[in-house]
C-alpha cells in the first residue's frame, strides 16, 4: 500500500515536468520538442533533382500504382499520388539512383472533395531526342547513367570499342538503331 | 467572417462517429491511439460516439466494399445537420491496395468513399500517424464552424 503511494508520487512528479501528452501542433517547451519522430518515418516524397535520371523503375515496383509516369514532348514527368500511396518505401529502395528519398513529414491533410484535392508529388526530367527522325527517346540523364554503368562493369579490353559504338548508339531511337545498324559501320557484336 | 456564438460552440466539443468500412483496421488502430494518453484528443473536447445520431463529424477508414456501400450511405444521413466528413487513409481516399487501377476497379469495391458520401476533408497515409488525423480533425473543425 505505501510503496504503491510512493510509486504514484514518483509518477505524478514525473508527469508534471515531462508529461506524456504531446503537443499538437508541436511546440517546444523547456525540456525541447515533445513530438518525436524517428528518423526512418516515412512520410511525403522528395525527388532528388540532380540524382534522379527519371528511369521508371520507381513505378513500375509501386505496391498501389501511386507513382505514374508520363511523356511529353520535352520531358517526362514523374507524379506520386500521395491518396494512393501506402509508404511502403519500395520506390525508393529500387532506386537505383538514390534519387528518391521518403522524408518524416506526415502532416500531408487537406481540405477538398475529391482524391484529386489530394497533394501530389511532381518531377519533371529532359527528354533526348532521336538524331535521324527526331523522336523523342530517353531520358538524357539516364543515357548518361546507363553509359557510366556500362563502363564500370565491362572487360577493359572491350572498353575503347564499345564506348565508340555507345557514342553512336544513344543518339538515336530504338528503330533507327535497328535500320541503320549496317550504315553506321559499329563493330559487329562477335567478340564480347 | 465574423464568427456568432452559435458557430463558436458548434466546433467546441464535436464528437465523432468513426464508419469502419473495410479495411485492413490499422487505421482504426491509429484513430484509438488518437484518444490514448499521449495524443489525448479528448483535452481539446472531442469524443468518440458510437451513436451517428450524437455526432457531428463522420470520418471513414476503409474501401468501402459493396456490401458496406448502402450502409455507409445510411449512417452518413443519419448524422445531425451540420456534419463534416473525413476520409481517413488512402484507401478511404482513392481505394489504395485494394483499388491498385481506376479503369479496372477492384470486383469486391463499391467505393471509394467520394463516391457514395460528400467528403470535406482527406487525411492520406497507411495508416495516417495519429498527428495527422489531429490535423485532420482540426481541419474538419474550421468547415464546420463555416457550415
Ligand atoms: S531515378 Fe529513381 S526516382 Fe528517378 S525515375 Fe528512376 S527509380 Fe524513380
Ligand atoms: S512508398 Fe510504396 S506505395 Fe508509395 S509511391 Fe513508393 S512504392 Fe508506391
Ligand atoms: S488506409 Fe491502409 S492502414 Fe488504413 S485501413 Fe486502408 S489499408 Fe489499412
Amino acid at each position: 500500500m505505501k510503496y504503491g503511494v510512493v510509486k504514484l508520487t514518483k509518477e505524478l512528479l514525473r508527469n508534471a515536468i515531462h508529461p506524456v501528452t504531446v503537443n499538437y501542433p508541436a511546440k517546444k517547451d523547456l525540456l525541447g520538442a515533445l513530438t518525436e519522430i524517428a528518423d526512418e518515418s516515412r512520410g511525403k516524397h522528395r525527388f532528388d533533382e540532380i540524382k534522379c535520371v527519371g528511369c521508371g523503375a520507381c513505378t513500375i515496383v509501386c505496391s498501389s500504382s501511386a507513382i505514374t509516369e508520363s511523356d511529353s514532348d520535352l520531358e517526362r514527368t514523374l507524379s506520386v499520388e500521395i491518396g494512393r500511396c501506402i509508404f511502403c518505401g519500395r520506390c525508393r529502395d529500387i532506386c537505383p539512383e538514390k534519387g528518391l528519398e521518403l522524408t518524416p513529414e506526415f502532416e500531408m491533410s487537406k481540405k477538398g472533395q475529391s482524391a484529386n484535392d489530394c497533394i501530389k508529388v511532381e518531377h519533371s526530367v529532359p527528354l533526348g531526342t532521336c538524331d535521324k527522325c527526331g523522336r523523342t527517346t530517353f531520358p538524357i540523364g539516364q543515357i548518361e547513367a546507363v553509359r557510366k554503368r556500362v563502363n564500370e562493369k565491362i572487360d577493359p579490353a572491350n572498353l575503347v570499342i564499345v564506348n565508340k559504338d555507345m557514342e553512336i548508339f544513344m543518339r538515336y531511337c530504338p528503330d533507327c538503331r535497328r535500320s541503320g545498324s549496317y550504315a553506321f559501320k559499329t563493330h559487329p557484336r562477335k567478340s564480347y | 467572417m465574423r464568427l456568432g456564438l452559435k458557430e463558436k460552440a458548434r466546433a467546441y466539443s464535436p464528437w465523432i462517429f468513426h464508419a469502419h468500412a473495410g479495411g485492413c483496421n490499422n487505421c482504426d488502430i491509429e484513430l484509438a491511439a488518437c484518444f490514448a494518453p499521449r495524443f489525448d484528443l479528448e483535452r481539446m473536447g472531442i469524443q468518440l460516439r458510437n451513436n451517428p445520431r450524437h455526432a457531428d463529424i463522420f470520418l471513414v477508414t476503409g474501401p468501402a466494399p459493396k456490401q458496406i456501400a448502402p450502409i455507409l450511405r445510411r449512417v452518413y444521413d443519419q448524422l445531425p445537420n451540420p456534419k463534416v466528413a473525413i476520409a481517413c487513409g488512402s484507401c478511404a481516399i482513392t481505394g489504395g491496395v485494394y483499388n491498385r487501377d481506376d479503369k479496372k476497379p477492384n470486383y469486391a469495391i463499391g467505393g471509394p468513399v467520394e463516391k457514395l458520401i460528400p467528403i470535406d476533408v482527406l487525411v492520406p497515409g497507411c495508416p495516417p500517424r495519429p498527428e495527422s488525423i489531429i490535423q485532420g480533425i482540426m481541419l474538419a473543425l474550421e468547415k464546420l464552424r463555416h457550415r
